[in-house]
């Protein structure tokens, strides 16, 4: 085993032929957290795509792996069955499939490839039911379509809740916050950090250091065309949000 | 090969062997014969529609027709079980061509219902409503009542809700290619309610078969018909199912129509709005698989004030599979207040899979409400990509996404253990459990 949770070396990435991720670097060890930050259109979702095996994107060079796996040689549903997980910046809404047939396909597949038997109807039950305690999602929205008619705070409880239930090694938050009001974000947070232990690790994508107050980041990083080009500790966050992203954009692009 | 030649070799077998029927069937086999003639001169197939379901090719192959009434093993035909389990029906066995009424049939018929063979003897009335279906722009049901010689006949008196459903099961069995024709003819008197179940299966997947069916049904006034229809055939085996209905006012049609497994099955729906208030609701799903074909045809024809008609047909295409939909709604002239909604949506799985869809209205009426729409596409890669990064493997992902896609035609359903049991039979099939009839998800035969 090594020692890193993510390894990623120089990765090179983008869609149809525009290069979009220029040379991505991240190390990430378990137990951290890392905050990824940066303006609009950096590649900060791009980046968390590409490690979940988004098909839009194409990866031209570079590697990740997550422990000792390669994820780019994985199929989506494998990187997830690893220990890979997105909270997604926009949550898809899948009409005429429940949550509760979605959730139970998606601990029996990982079951499944990890070998071991269908979990029995009444043991899915009382997870479902522990699992939405911690973001206090209610129970009403199992028999509806995934993620369909949900409100915006309601969206990104489910991303979460979904995590807890797969209980993966790296999850990736891609702007967890945006649209959240106070009390969602304080829910969330509060969800994110019960899941926390000594061997997973978290990478939250925000624009703002509103969540960074609740998760408290290790380390912090700005991504700006593609590329991370500073990276430091909790201070670098509230640096920006002083200061904007302007200075960032005057070092890079001023070179 | 050209229609005359397709069908002409049955008209000549016609004329060359001696009638086995007697009465309404005989009558019905003779003015077929006299009418085809000119009906297949002035056929002409329409641009728009497939060649692989054009009449000319469904008819082309060189099938064995059932003069002599050889009828199959009784075991075989007893070893068969409808998908449709706990339906305590009022159960017939068409085996190939031939009527067989069951036990729970002859024991429980309820008062104030016939279901019987279209060789018994028929009142005057049913024979003419048979005599009505020779009509020229249609060849292939002239081919099907020249050849006609049994089915089943459904009456309900005046004022007579039958609970127990009636269900057919059609069963293909041959040694060598054949062509079977079947018909039904459903008769619902007035303010009467009937519901019937049919569904087709192979007992010898790999030899060709051509189903002929002519379906009649006549729905007078305050009558409600519900027709449900499950092809689960093998691959080798063709239908050419022409539907027709009449509805009087303030009656009412439910048609649903489901192909989960078959090779090239044609399906045409007319159905007229006759009298006002009359209300049409069809749907219809559609699985196919490898070079599996299902096209279906509407003609809805509003021919009434304040007529009401929904039709909704969904399809999901697989592998080299292909689909047709032609659908038209016709509003005559002084059907005022017609509301009519119809809508086709498919999805293409594969890449090499194609849909063919041609909606036409007409309208000669003003004061109406009429709407179609029609789609094809992928599913949702978004939706794909989601459940995939939730560990939910692509295959398993896809066939959530077809059943979710087919869910509401199958829920629109109101006979209730057929929904529930649709729901079944669709998740098995897109699961491919049903590669043949032998493994299909039904299992039928066998399982008791
Ligand atoms: N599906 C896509 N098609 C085309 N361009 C895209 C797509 N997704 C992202 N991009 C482009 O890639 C760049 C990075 O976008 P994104 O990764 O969403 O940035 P961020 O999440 O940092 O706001 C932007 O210029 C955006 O326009
Ligand atoms: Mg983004």
């Amino acid at each position: 085993m090594s020692e890193e949770l993510l390894k990623v070396k120089d990765l090179h990435a983008g869609i149809d032929g525009k290069e979009i991720l220029r040379g991505v670097n991240l190390t990430i060890r378990p137990g951290e957290v890392h905050a990824i930050m940066g303006p609009n259109g950096s590649g900060k979702s791009t980046f968390s795509g590409v490690l979940a095996g988004d098909p839009r994107f194409t990866v031209t060079s570079g590697s990740a792996f997550l422990g000792d796996t390669d994820l780019l040689a994985l199929s989506p549903e494998d990187r997830s069955h690893e220990g890979l997980f997105l909270s997604f910046q926009y949550p898809v809404e899948i009409p005429g499939v429940t949550m509760v047939n979605f959730m139970r396909a998606a601990v029996n597949a990982k079951r499944k490839y990890l070998g071991e038997a269908p979990m029995s109807a009444a043991d899915f039950l009382k997870l479902m039911r522990q699992k939405r305690a911690v973001v206090e999602l209610d129970n009403k929205l199992a028999s509806r379509s995934v993620n369909e008619g949900f409100s915006g705070g309601e969206k990104k409880r489910n991303e979460i809740f979904q995590m807890a239930v797969l209980e993966p090694k790296l999850s990736i938050l891609d702007e967890t916050d945006s649209g959240l009001d106070i009390d969602a974000l304080r829910i969330v947070a509060g969800g994110v950090n019960r899941l926390r232990n000594q061997n997973n690790a978290t990478i939250v994508i925000t624009h703002y250091q509103r969540l960074l107050d609740y998760i408290k980041p290790d380390f912090v990083h700005i991504l700006y065309k593609g590329r991370i080009v500073h990276s430091g500790g909790p201070e670098l966050a509230l640096e920006l949000e002083e200061k904007g992203y302007d200075w960032i954009k005057q070092e890079v692009d001023g070179e | 090969m050209k229609l005359t030649q397709a069908l002409g070799q049955y008209l000549e077998l016609y004329r060359a062997s001696k009638c086995s029927t007697t009465g309404a069937l005989a009558r019905l086999n003779r003015l077929a014969a006299d009418a085809m003639p000119a009906a297949i001169e002035n056929y002409k197939a329409n641009a728009t529609e497939p060649y692989e379901t054009r009449l000319a090719a469904m008819f082309a192959p060189d099938y064995g027709v059932n003069i002599n009434r050889v009828d199959i093993p009784a075991d075989i035909a007893a070893s068969f079980r409808c998908g449709v389990p706990q339906l305590n029906s009022l159960l017939v066995v068409v085996a190939n061509d031939i009527f067989h009424a069951t036990d729970s049939l002859s024991k429980n018929m309820p008062e104030g219902m016939q279901v019987k063979s279209l060789r018994d003897d028929l009142p005057e009335e049913a024979a003419a409503y048979l005599f009505e279906s020779i009509k020229p722009a249609y060849p292939e049901v002239l081919a099907n009542s020249l050849m006609a010689h049994d089915g089943v006949y459904i009456h309900v008196d005046r004022g007579i809700d039958i609970e127990k459903p009636v269900q057919i099961v059609n069963i293909f069995s041959s040694p060598v290619a054949m062509l079977t024709p079947r018909r039904v003819l459903i008769v619902a008197e007035e303010n009467s309610r009937v519901r019937v179940l049919l569904c087709d299966h192979t007992q010898n997947s790999d030899v060709q078969h051509l189903n002929s069916q002519v379906v009649q049904i006549v729905a007078k006034a305050g009558a409600q018909v519900e027709l449900y229809d499950i092809e689960e055939s093998g691959a080798a085996t063709n239908r050419v199912n022409t539907v027709f209905a009449d509805i009087h006012k303030d009656a009412r049609l439910v048609l649903n129509s489901n192909f989960l497994h078959g090779g090239v099955s044609r399906n045409e729906f007319i159905v007229n709005l006759e009298g006002d208030g009359a209300d049409a609701n069809l749907s219809g799903l559609g699985i196919c698989a490898d070079k599996q074909m299902l096209d279906t045809r509407v003609t809805l024809r509003h021919n009434c004030r304040h007529g009401n008609s929904r039709q909704i047909f969904k399809n999901a295409l697989y592998d080299e599979a292909r689909g047709f939909f032609g659908g038209k709604i016709i509003v005559e002239e002084g059907a005022e207040h017609t509301d009519a909604a119809q809508t086709n949506r498919n999805i293409i799985v594969s890449e090499k899979a194609r849909m063919q869809t041609s909606p036409q209205l007409e309208i000669y009426c003003d004061e109406v409400k009429c709407s179609h729409g029609a789609t094809t596409g992928q599913l949702d890669e978004r939706a794909m990509f989601y459940m995939q990064t939730r560990g939910i493997p692509a295959d398993e992902a896809r066939r959530m996404l077809t059943q979710a896609f087919m869910a509401d035609v199958v829920d629109n359903i109101s006979f209730e253990v057929l929904r529930q049991r649709l729901h079944i039979l669709v998740e098995k099939r897109l699961s491919g459990a049903a590669g043949s009839c032998e493994t299909c998800a039904t299992s039928c035969r066998g399982a008791n």
